[in-house]
């Protein structure tokens, strides 16, 4: 029901761009407008190799095979196999391990090549000496996909049997997830590799954001606040040491993927620089991507001969190449978060904020938040201000920030709000909430909301406080409001928006 | 002290040249007498530099001269110089123009993005406030015009309290210049240092190549 409301919404601030494009460009043809657009998005992503497009067998099997299921409980391919199953996933499970005729009540195989049906995805979860067998006989099976969950390989300097397992899934243009890795999940067809317990760590319900880690330490963590957060996921894949998949397979996958509509990252190297630059240049086009990037502290050029190279390290580089490709770099993974709550956001491009809060001193912290990231407080128009004297208490100024003071009400709250929509002068709104206050309650989420969902430009909250403020935080975060618990990051969040919509509606059309 | 990693680098104004960077005029002397008549030609005041492959911070070092007026005060300056650079080497003869901001401008052979460019605040403050931006190579138009303005000097830069700045039309050239340099010849650095605002126009007065 939330959900189709917003989409309604997005239709309807869609219609009327389009009809305003129509009015003003009588002569343009704004179809060949986007079809330029979407020539460079496919420019600079590239075409997918084959290899690529087989991640829909990671994402979407209709059949999994679990290679390493075990009955004891404390194995990986136990808690890969229950995940799966207490998760509700829909498609066929096939437990893989010679000395078991079933696990968990269902039959098992003693290898792929056994089971007469089609496996759209091996998962394999076996030592590591035995994976290359493992995939041998998924290949001979028509496998088109597989996750290595197993470590054991690069990583402790066992290359060349990572090389090995390499010419073999490439040879197969099998895609291959991992090794060393936590593998995927997709809430919305309820896959789930990650052989962790759902009751220690919860998985995130259905949605639009998509993440991938090389991490699966941090791709745990991330996957367990993102649910905690509300963040609601179209994939999340921990990649591990990116034997065949990497970051920019991963990413230019995702920039086609319908269900995914901005991409999160959290990677410490690239492998290719300059392809990750281009293909990122495509995606940025279509969907926001945001990045973290682990070792930014490590000196890149201690042993440097020129100033040029003490002064341009490695890490200052990758932010340079971010930028240039129009990518939003966090610095730590509560800034990622806090950019993943933005994007689903009307678009915006001007810099003229208005702040409405019920306490004065947020409100300045507000102003010197927007001063800091190059934004600026709005000035309200004679017709806005006419309105809001007309229900505003005397004490209140109706100046921005707009302090509408401690005993503001839902219903003031609702009022202002009206007006600073209406005000053409406004870009973007930030709304202050202290819901310590004794007037205030529950009901200025409704309030809130609504506005949400009739405003055609971004509004985000920040609501500082403890238990009883998280509650209403959670709530406003579950009926997509963006919220933030300062207004700091609150602003940060809003300039990485508004810096994103200026990079791929601005790009010079080549 | 000699330089940080004890490699070679080359005081190679040529290469500046071919890629149309404007730079300080300039000729390198092998004597005394040499540096006298090359200081003639190019007109007083002049600067001598050393222009050893292992002296990073000369000025740190003593191993340039400045604001030369007359023929003698370069004969004395080039005994001076040649005794520090050692034999073999050789002594820069510059133009010495007064320059009213420097600048430091460079590239390096990124290891993950290839060749990179880079633009910052030059003079005794480089290192200490790190004021610079960087950007992969070749950049559009908007990332150079984004790297300059992304300075935190920027400001300064544009010409601020009655003093004259830059001339970013010609820094924005220079830049592309540096991007195709750096793209097309493959060096592992390049330092520009400093790149000097002078009555003439902006023009490099100093730097090292590192093959």
């Amino acid at each position: 029901m939330k959900k189709n409301t917003h989409r309604q919404k997005n239709k309807i601030v869609h219609t009327t761009k389009a009809k305003a494009g129509a009015d003003i460009s009588n002569t343009q043809n704004q179809y060949s407008v986007s079809g330029k657009y979407s020539d460079i998005f496919s420019r600079h992503l590239g075409p997918m190799r084959q290899q690529v497009k087989n991640l829909h067998y990671v994402f979407n099997p209709s059949s999994v095979a679990i290679v390493g299921a075990s009955k004891n409980p404390s194995k990986i391919g136990h808690a890969i196999l229950k995940n799966f199953m207490q998760g509700g996933y829909e498609g066929k499970l096939y437990p893989i391990n010679p000395s078991e005729k079933e696990i968990l009540n269902l039959a098992c195989y003693p290898k792929i090549s056994d089971i007469p049906h089609k496996v759209d995805c091996a998962i394999i979860a076996v030592p590591a000496e035995f994976v290359y067998e493992v995939l041998q006989d998924a290949i001979k099976a028509k496998v088109p996909s597989s996750i290595i969950i197993t470590g054991g390989f690069s990583e402790i300097g066992n290359k060349n049997e990572e090389l090995r397992i390499k010419k073999l899934a490439d040879d197969a243009q099998m895609a291959l997830i991992g090794p060393n890795c936590m593998g995927v999940l997709n809430p919305i067809k309820k896959v789930d590799s990650i052989f962790l317990p759902i009751y220690k760590l919860t998985r995130p319900q259905a949605g639009s954001i998509s993440f991938i880690s090389q991490s699966g330490a941090i791709g745990g963590c991330i996957v367990d606040l993102a649910s905690s957060f509300g963040l609601k996921m179209a994939k999340f894949v921990s990649y591990g040491n990116a034997l065949c998949i990497n970051e920019t397979d991963l990413v230019q996958y995702l920039a086609h993927d319908e269900q995914t509509k901005s991409i999160l990252a959290y990677v410490e190297g690239v492998s290719d620089g300059r392809k990750f630059m281009s293909v990122l240049s495509g995606v940025s086009m279509k969907k926001p991507f945001a990045v973290l990037k682990a070792g930014k502290t490590k000196a890149g050029s201690q042993a440097a001969l020129s100033h040029t190279a003490s002064l341009s390290g490695s890490s200052k580089v990758f932010s340079a190449a971010m930028r240039q490709c129009g990518a939003i770099e966090a610095d730590g993974l509560d800034d990622l978060f806090d950019f993943a709550k933005i994007f689903d956001m009307p678009i915006f491009f001007g810099s003229r904020v208005a702040v409405l809060t019920n306490g004065g001193g947020n409100g300045v912290l507000a102003a010197d938040a927007l001063e800091q990231y190059g934004l600026s407080l709005a000035q309200f128009s004679p017709a806005t201000l006419r309105s809001l004297k007309t229900f505003l208490p005397k004490t209140s100024q109706a100046k921005n920030p707009l302090d509408i003071i401690g005993d503001a009400t839902a219903e003031r709250y609702e009022k202002s709000l009206d007006a600073l929509i209406e005000d053409e002068g406004v870009d973007a709104i930030v709304v202050i909430v202290l819901l310590q206050t004794a007037s205030l309650d529950s009901s200025i989420v409704n309030v809130l909301t609504r506005a949400h969902y009739k405003s055609q430009k971004p509004i985000i909250v920040v609501s500082t406080g403890g238990d009883y403020t998280r509650m209403h935080q959670k709530m406003l975060e579950d009926y997509g409001l963006p919220t933030y618990s300062s207004p700091s990051t609150a602003i940060r969040a809003l300039d990485a928006a508004r810096k994103y919509n200026l990079y791929c509606h601005t790009r010079r059309i080549e | 002290m000699d330089s940080k990693s004890g490699a070679e680098s080359l005081m190679d104004f040529a290469l500046l040249e071919k890629y149309n960077i404007p730079v300080v005029p300039y000729r390198f002397a092998t004597s005394q007498s040499q540096a006298m008549l090359f200081s003639r030609a190019l007109g007083f005041p002049v600067a001598l530099k050393v222009a050893s492959t292992k002296i990073l911070h000369k000025s740190e070092q003593h191993a340039l001269a400045l604001n030369l007026r007359d023929e003698s005060a370069v004969a004395s300056e080039y005994s001076r110089l040649s005794a520090l650079g050692g034999k073999d080497c050789k002594i820069l003869v510059q133009k010495f123009l007064p320059s009213s901001f420097e600048l430091i401008a460079g590239g390096r052979m990124d290891a993950q993005f290839g060749p990179t460019i880079m633009i910052g605040l030059g003079g005794i403050y480089t290192e200490i406030m790190q004021d610079v931006s960087i950007r992969v190579a070749p950049p559009s138009d908007s990332d150079i015009r984004s790297m300059i303005s992304g300075l935190k000097a920027f400001p300064a830069l544009r010409g601020a309290r009655g003093q004259s700045g830059v001339d970013l039309t010609a820094l924005v050239k220079i830049l592309r210049a540096l991007s195709n340099l750096m793209v097309h010849e493959h060096l592992s650095e390049l330092d520009i240092n400093p790149l000097l605002q002078t009555k003439d126009g902006l023009l490099a007065a100093d730097v090292r190549v590192l093959r």
